[in-house]
C-alpha cells in the first residue's frame, strides 16, 4: 500500500490545497466520498470551498475524524487527524 | 486470505457435485458440513476484527455482534448436523432453528448498528446507490413473497407454528439483503473507498448469502432441493468471502497502525 500523507509544501495557491486535501481524503474515503465530505465541511461553516486554508485544519481535522472512526475506530481516526494538523505545520 | 486454498476447495467441490460419486445421505452431512465450517472460519475472522479496536470503541460493536450471530449460525448448524444423523429425517422445526434464527437476527443487529452510523456521514451523497438497492430490494421482496411466503402458507399441511418459523427465516433474509444491498450499491456507487473495503466485500457475501437463502426456501416448497444442488456450493463461497471481509479489516487495521506510527515524509 502507498503512504499516507499530503503535501501540503505543493499547496501553492488555494486550489491547489483543496486538490491536496481531496487526495489525502481520497486515499481513504475514495476521491467522490472526499469531494463531498470537504463540499460538506464548507456548507456547514458557509465556505465556499476556494475559501479552504490551513487555518481550517483543526476544524477539518475533527470533522474527518468523526467521518472515518466509523471504519478506523476512534484512536486511528484520531491518528489520521494528527497526520493533517503535522503535515499542514511542516 | 489463502486464495489458492480456497480454489482448489471449490475445485473439488465443482468434481464432487458434478460427478457425484457419494449417496445422497452422505453427500447431505458434507455440505452441511463444508457450510457449517466455513460459517465458522467466518465467525472467527470477524471476531478478530473486532478485536483490532480498542475495548472502548463503539466501532467494534458491530464486528462483535456480527462474530456473535454467525457462531449461533454455527451451534444451529452443527445441531441440524447431528440430528440428522440421529432421527435420519428432516428434524424442523428443532433446537437448531433457535441457533439459526437467533443468529440471524443477531448478525442483522450488526450490520444495522453500521449501515446506521455510517448512512449518517458525511461523506455520502444524498440518495447515492440508493435506486438499485431499493430496485434489488423490490425484486427479493416479490420473488420471496410470490415464491416463498405464499406457497408455505397456502400449500403446507404443516401445522401454523411450523409454518410460521418457516416464514421467519425469508422475512429475515429480505431485510438483510434489503439492508446489505444498500450498503453495497452505496460503496459500489463511491467506487469502493479503499478504508470501506471490507465492508464492501461483506456486504457482497450477504447479498449472495441472503439470496441463497431465498432461493432455497424456493427449492424446498417446491421438493427441488438435494444434497447435490449447487446451491449448498453457494453457501460456501459467502461464508468464505465474509471471512475474507474479516481479514480485509484486518489488514486495513494494522496497515493504520504502521502508518500512524511511522513518520510523515517532508
Amino acid at each position: 500500500m502507498t503512504p499516507l500523507w499530503i503535501d501540503i509544501n505543493s499547496a501553492g495557491f488555494m486550489n491547489s490545497y483543496v486538490n491536496a486535501l481531496e487526495q489525502f481524503l481520497a486515499r481513504y474515503i475514495g476521491a467522490q466520498a472526499a469531494h463531498h465530505c470537504l463540499l460538506r465541511f464548507c456548507a456547514k461553516r458557509n465556505l465556499q470551498i476556494n475559501d479552504l486554508n490551513p487555518l481550517y485544519n483543526h476544524d477539518l481535522g475533527i470533522f474527518l475524524r468523526d467521518n472515518l472512526s466509523v471504519f478506523t475506530g476512534n484512536r486511528r481516526a484520531h491518528a489520521i487527524m494528527g497526520q493533517l494538523a503535522r503535515a499542514a505545520q511542516t | 486470505m489463502p486464495l489458492i486454498g480456497v480454489l482448489i476447495y471449490i475445485a473439488i467441490d465443482v468434481f464432487i457435485y458434478s460427478t457425484r460419486p457419494m449417496p445422497e445421505n452422505v453427500m447431505a452431512v458434507y455440505a452441511d458440513t463444508m457450510i457449517a465450517g466455513a460459517c465458522l472460519i467466518a465467525a472467527v475472522s470477524i471476531y478478530l476484527a473486532a478485536g483490532k479496536f480498542d475495548r472502548s470503541d463503539i466501532n467494534r460493536r458491530p464486528w462483535q455482534w456480527m462474530s456473535y450471530g454467525l457462531a449461533l449460525s454455527f451451534f444451529g448448524k452443527v445441531i441440524y448436523i447431528i440430528l440428522r444423523q440421529v432421527s435420519r429425517f428432516d428434524p424442523f422445526p428443532c433446537l437448531g432453528d433457535l441457533f439459526l434464527l437467533s443468529g440471524d437476527l443477531t448478525f442483522l443487529w450488526g450490520l444495522w448498528i453500521f449501515a446506521r452510523a455510517c448512512l449518517r456521514k458525511d461523506f455520502v451523497p444524498p440518495y447515492s446507490g440508493q435506486i438499485p438497492s431499493v430496485a434489488i430490494s423490490m425484486i427479493a421482496l416479490f420473488f420471496t413473497s410470490a415464491c416463498v411466503i405464499v406457497p408455505v402458507f397456502s400449500m403446507r399441511s404443516d401445522p401454523l407454528t411450523e409454518r410460521w418459523i418457516a416464514i421467519l427465516y425469508p422475512i429475515l433474509d429480505i431485510a438483510a439483503l434489503s439492508l446489505s444491498a444498500r450498503l453495497a450499491c452505496l460503496f459500489w456507487s463511491l467506487r469502493q473507498p479503499p478504508i470501506a473495503r471490507s465492508w464492501f466485500i461483506l456486504a457482497l457475501a450477504y447479498v449472495l448469502l441472503n439470496t441463497a437463502d431465498s432461493f432455497h426456501g424456493f427449492l424446498e416448497v417446491m421438493h427441488l432441493y438435494h444434497p447435490y444442488h449447487w446451491i449448498n456450493l453457494t453457501w460456501v463461497i459467502a461464508y468464505l468471502l465474509i471471512a475474507n471481509a474479516g481479514l480485509t479489516q484486518i489488514r486495513l487495521l494494522t496497515h493504520l497502525d504502521e502508518t500512524a506510527s511511522s513518520e510523515i515524509p517532508s
